[in-house]
């Protein structure tokens, strides 16, 4: 929706994005807002004209779905360590090495894959990204569990041969280019606001429905309040970037801050809901007697990957600190 | 209210003959407790039981090897049959379980065994101590539906029997006796039910901690004792408060320990992550934290055991350790990154049963007013 028509879009932009993303979350719809704003944006930014029109039309159509392939064992904060190797072999790649919580790799149909292209030259200078299809020879998935229930994977990569055109824009500037797709996922990961609202709207909903003697708790007002201002700060920082995409520029301060805010939101929003229901807000989703099915529990162990997730939060901090407000690296 | 002290003082005093103040310092035979519940743990209960304790829900074999070592005789007078442990004494095995992640009903059959020793009539006593000792698991049936600790009491006691419905029994459904929290007319109490009888049914309650816990129904059970008295229910609920306290801390304890290891261990950038700042100064907010709740929870059951228990106490431990937890539990998460959030590695269980003691025995809610109330009288 937000791509540029020739790409198949319908130009709509940052804000009808954010609105359309946020419409679907707030009734738990999918939006692969991962392939489509993080890695479609890149492809469009940097990959050749082939790629584009052979590319872009499948993701917008859901036919081609992503996992990202950045993280290695080795290689998580400090990403740019990566070891997966790349090396040129005639008209294709041969790649080796291993990903680890390559997650929806299960489910998607390519990675988005950063490995090592050049191992001489300083280390952000010499990856390079490809698309991959999932089901090439050589890749192998395996599931890991998380404390959430849900899966993550770690993929090994054993002699993966794969066309020489599958290299996404410059060769060995894939860090760059990655660091882009990361600014635009943070943007993504931030703009969860309308599954905090709503997490407000229910919780507040099943309190005056079933728990009527907690309305006029002061601690459960005060809590209450507190998470409306949170989740209200969260959308104002979402929405600020959703207008700095619109005017072309990718907001590298504001979606890690957006990032962090939201994620942190999140956890004490569901940290506080428990705390007001006391031991009925520890059930377990899958008993019947949960308050809200579940939510808060499932809310609550769900919330640390966006914390450590798309850059661990305390990175972002130095993000801001450094690149948005200009204070040294040191 | 001056609870009576339990097993006499048999904690560490700094000033011999003296006025008492609270030592953190182990005694000989509190050091003889963690050394031998860390062998225990160490030889017995690896990660890999633990894990298998979880999924299936019985640790009754666990429990059984437990009994073989005395433990659930530890708070009980040696007139009973027990050791006459203190409390302070018990929160080293506590301790040392919560650490190893262990799910047993060890921390309940303190409560229990403590509550029946400073309320029950001689006869009482008689009959029950001496049954905990031999490994009988009791557990309190103390929370009305909404879980809130000082909800008005619906369960009824009339003419030895009991009935009515209580939620959350912590081990319910698996315990050889219930202590039921009842209304006998106006007076509150304690009744003493046995639970294999046709007049108790209990049905399990999922929870994020993975602690057996039941919804029990009372319909005119035989109950072989009833301790009267507002006394005895404030002591268990107040006691069960401190041990959950305790219990917080230890989680978080382990939760930090966790990541000093790691930090000092996972390499990025050159160098381990703990020599970042970032690092160092969330690590240092985390000890902080745990530090206070270390010297709060002790010191509270060192006043149980000394008799020197200063009832608006009890909430102020409660809401700081039920602070405490989550976020140090968080933080270690978010430090560890992704290894900390998979389920193979242990730090999981820190983090969700640490959250589920955070609201067992009073939420923050009831706690924080609570405290409001003591505060602004």
């Amino acid at each position: 929706m937000a791509w540029p028509e020739q790409y198949g879009g319908k130009g709509k932009g940052g804000f009808f994005t954010f609105i359309l993303s946020d419409e679907l979350q707030y009734h738990g719809l999918p939006y692969d807002s991962m392939s489509i704003t993080s890695v479609g944006s890149t492809i469009m930014t940097f990959g050749s004209d082939e790629q584009k029109s052979e590319w872009l039309p499948k993701i917008q159509a859901g036919e081609m779905t992503f996992a990202l392939g950045y993280t290695e064992p080795n290689a998580g904060t400090d990403l740019a360590s990566l070891q997966t190797r790349a090396v040129r072999d005639g008209d294709e790649w041969v790649i080796n090495g291993q990903k680890i919580y390559t997650s929806s790799a299960h489910v998607s149909t390519h990675v988005w894959l950063a490995a090592r292209t050049d191992p001489d030259a300083p280390k952000h200078r010499g990856i390079s990204t490809f698309v991959v299809d999932i089901k090439t020879p050589g890749i192998t998935v395996r599931p890991l569990w998380t404390m959430g229930g849900s899966r993550t994977n770690e993929t090994f990569w054993e002699d993966v041969r794969i066309p020489a055109d599958a290299l996404v824009g410059e060769l060995d500037r894939g860090w760059y280019q990655a660091s882009n797709a990361l600014d635009l996922e943070r943007v993504v990961l931030g703009a969860s606001t309308s599954r905090l609202r709503r997490g407000i709207e229910e919780f507040v909903d099943y309190v005056k429905a079933e728990r009527p003697d907690l309305v006029d708790d002061p601690f459960v007002r005060t809590s209450v309040a507190e998470t409306k201002v949170d989740v209200e700060m969260a959308r104002a920082l979402s929405l600020t970037c959703a207008a700095l995409v619109d005017t072309g520029m990718t907001p590298t301060m504001e979606g890690a801050m957006s990032k962090v805010w939201s994620s942190e939101t999140a956890e004490h929003m569901y940290s506080r809901f428990m705390e007001i229901l006391g031991p009925a807000g520890l059930l377990d989703r899958d008993e019947q007697e949960a308050p809200l099915e579940g939510a808060l529990e499932r809310g609550w162990l769900a919330s640390p990957i966006s914390r450590f997730g798309g850059g661990t939060n305390d990175v972002q901090r130095r993000i801001i600190a450094t690149r948005g407000l200009g204070l040294p690296r040191g | 209210m001056r609870p009576r002290a339990v097993a006499g003082n048999k904690t560490n005093t700094t000033h011999e003959g003296g006025s008492k103040d609270v030592d953190l310092r182990l005694n000989e035979l509190q050091q003889l407790i963690r050394q031998t519940a860390d062998d225990f743990i160490e030889n017995e209960v690896p990660s890999s039981r633990v894990r298998e304790i979880e999924a299936s829900g019985d640790g009754s074999a666990l429990w059984h090897q437990m009994t073989e070592l005395g433990w659930p005789g530890l708070p009980i007078a040696e007139a009973y049959g027990g050791q006459g442990g203190a409390l302070t004494d018990c929160a080293v095995l506590v301790d040392r379980l919560c650490r190893g992640a262990v799910l047993s009903p060890f921390a309940s059959t303190v409560l229990c065994a403590a509550t029946v020793q400073a309320f029950a009539d001689e006869e009482l006593k008689q009959r029950l101590l001496p049954r905990i000792v031999q490994g009988a698991v009791v557990s309190a049936a103390a929370l009305e539906r909404s879980g809130a600790v000082h909800a008005p009491i619906a369960a009824t006691y009339a003419n030895g029997s009991v009935s009515g419905e209580k939620w959350f029994v912590e081990f319910g459904e698996s315990a050889d006796v219930h202590l039921v929290l009842a209304m006998d007319g106006a007076t509150p109490g304690i009744a003493v039910v046995t639970r294999d009888q046709p007049g108790v049914t209990t049905r399990p309650l999922k929870n994020i901690g993975a602690m057996p816990m039941a919804v029990a129904t009372y319909a005119n059970a035989t109950a072989e004792g009833w301790i009267a008295g507002g006394d005895a229910v404030a002591y268990l609920r107040m006691l069960g408060a401190a041990l959950v306290s305790l219990e917080c801390y230890s989680y978080a304890q382990k939760s930090l320990d966790m990541i000093v290891d790691y930090a000092q261990m996972r390499v990025q950038f050159g160098r381990p992550i703990g020599a970042f700042e970032a690092v160092q100064q969330r690590v240092a907010d985390m000890a902080i934290q745990v530090e206070a709740c270390k010297f709060l929870t002790h010191e509270l059951l060192w006043n149980f055991d000394n008799g020197t228990l200063d009832p608006n106490q009890v909430p102020v431990v409660k809401a700081a350790t039920g602070r405490m937890i989550g976020d140090v539990t968080m933080w270690s998460h978010i430090l560890h990154g992704g290894i900390g959030y998979m389920k193979e590695y242990d730090l999981q269980f820190f983090t969700r049963r640490g959250k589920e003691a955070a609201s067992r025995w009073g939420s923050l809610r009831e706690s924080s007013n609570a405290i409001a109330e003591a505060v602004l009288a």
